[in-house]
């Protein structure tokens, strides 16, 4: 399997496409989004994930004209050999309808092109939406994007799943970006079964409630192994988005985030580098744990997992 | 690896008859794990970097350091060096016979030598 991965990144035109991409893979900062212009024809961004993998993304403008394009003339150059489409709807779009259309259209494209591709449609700036509405507006879109989906599908008479996609619903402001993103990279990595076994293991032996593998760039999660329930389905996303910023800081004062302890009476959070591509979390019920002999096993665990990522 | 739990059961094993803590740590002092009572004036992780500071302080004018003894107002504090990364000191009370205290020392430090040394052999 070659370890590049063509990823497109399509939607109509002020979506939030560039910007979602300058964040996750560029160390944007959300604010920093607004000096983004419009993206003409295509930007190719080629990315380094977890060391060996190259995504290869192609950011597809949205105008309309770009989007005729795409579909007619260079249809073949843009569609053939596609891992994944990300495919960003922007919530507060007056004419969706007509968005659902185009998207429809591209999903065509692609299934024609390359038929084993996964698709990923986010819902995109649902910060704008009032919170309590929230939900069901989401409920109400992604229902809408799966019947295109199927309309896409039904005609090809293909039996791929892929087809009929997962919504995810997001907005740079928050962790939700993180959460997103997370889920299609969880689909790109590979082994990511062993490492979930593996961190099980590590984790039973130091007793731990929860440990959890970020990407070291994106701080995106990569695997997590849960040893006992946490009330909040959000953490690992919130995790991922304030150590990144951290991160950040730290590097604009010209240091390299090493590793992080929290502690309180109830639990100790330590969060370090691990392999060359990743960064780990564990996360014990005890307060008192001591530090060293956490590192100290860390260490000893890197071995392994590094063995599980180069592993062809 | 290294079980927090596991280390704490052998670590207590020793705290019979007059011995009343014992301590795991590195040679920078960093604790790995205490067992035992918690004095009230000086936390498990503090006497575990004084421990270690003068184990080294020591070091630097005797070579070959084996073991130290410290007797101190209320007690006696035995602390010798197990797979020549780690310290293991324990601490008995003053009435407690010091060849007991040495015994439990050395017994418990061969016990723990051969699975520290596989596990710092593992860190290369």
């Amino acid at each position: 399997m070659s370890s590049k991965r063509k990823v497109l990144l399509m939607g109509k035109s002020g979506s939030g496409k560039t910007s979602m991409r300058s964040i996750i893979f560029a160390n944007y900062i959300a604010r920093d989004c607004s000096r983004l212009g419009p993206t003409i024809e295509v930007e190719h961004a080629h990315v380094k994930f977890l060391g060996n993998m190259v995504l290869h993304l192609w950011d597809c403008g949205g105008q309309e004209s770009f989007m005729e394009n795409f579909l007619v003339s260079q249809k073949d150059q843009i569609f053939k050999n596609v891992q994944v489409l990300i495919y960003v709807f922007d919530v507060e779009s007056r004419e969706f309808e007509k968005d659902l259309r185009y998207y429809q259209s591209c999903l065509e494209a692609l299934l024609q092109n390359s038929p084993n591709a996964q698709v990923f449609c986010l819902i995109h700036k649902m910060d704008l939406i009032e919170e309590d509405k929230r939900e069901e507006t989401f409920k109400r879109r992604e229902a809408e994007v799966l019947r295109y989906s199927e309309l896409a599908a039904t005609p090809l008479q293909s039996e791929r799943q892929n087809a009929v996609c997962q919504c995810f619903k997001s907005s740079i402001w928050d962790e939700t970006l993180y959460k997103a993103w997370s889920a299609i990279v969880y689909h790109l990595v590979p082994n990511v079964g062993t490492m979930e076994d593996k961190l099980k293991k590590f984790g039973a032996i130091l007793d731990a409630d929860e440990i959890i593998l970020f990407e070291r760039a994106t701080f995106l999660v990569i695997a997590h192994a849960v040893l006992r329930e946490h009330k909040d389905p959000h953490r690992f996303e919130k995790v991922s988005n304030i150590i990144k910023q951290f991160k950040l800081s730290c590097t604009k004062m010209g240091s390299k985030l090493d590793s992080i302890q929290v502690r309180n009476s109830q639990f100790s959070a330590f969060i370090d580098s691990f392999t060359q591509n990743t960064y780990v979390m564990i996360v014990v019920p005890d307060g008192n744990a001591s530090a060293p002999m956490i590192t100290m096993n860390v260490k000893n665990a890197r071995k392994v997992f590094e063995a599980i990522e180069t592993k062809p | 690896m290294l079980r927090q739990k596991a280390l704490v059961d052998v670590l207590g094993q020793v705290n019979t008859s007059g011995v009343d803590g014992s301590w795991l740590f590195n040679k920078e002092g960093l604790l790995l794990a205490y067992v035992g009572t918690e004095q009230k004036e000086v936390a498990s992780n503090v006497s575990s970097a004084l421990l270690a500071s003068v184990w080294t302080a020591l070091e630097r004018r005797a070579n070959d350091l084996k073991e130290t003894i410290l007797v101190l107002e209320d007690g006696v504090i035995v602390c010798t060096l197990v797979a020549r990364s780690m310290m293991l000191a324990i601490r008995a009370s003053k009435q407690t016979d010091l060849g007991l205290v040495r015994a439990k020392l050395h017994s418990l430090s061969a016990y723990l030598e051969q699975p520290i040394l596989s596990i710092s052999h593992d860190l290369g």
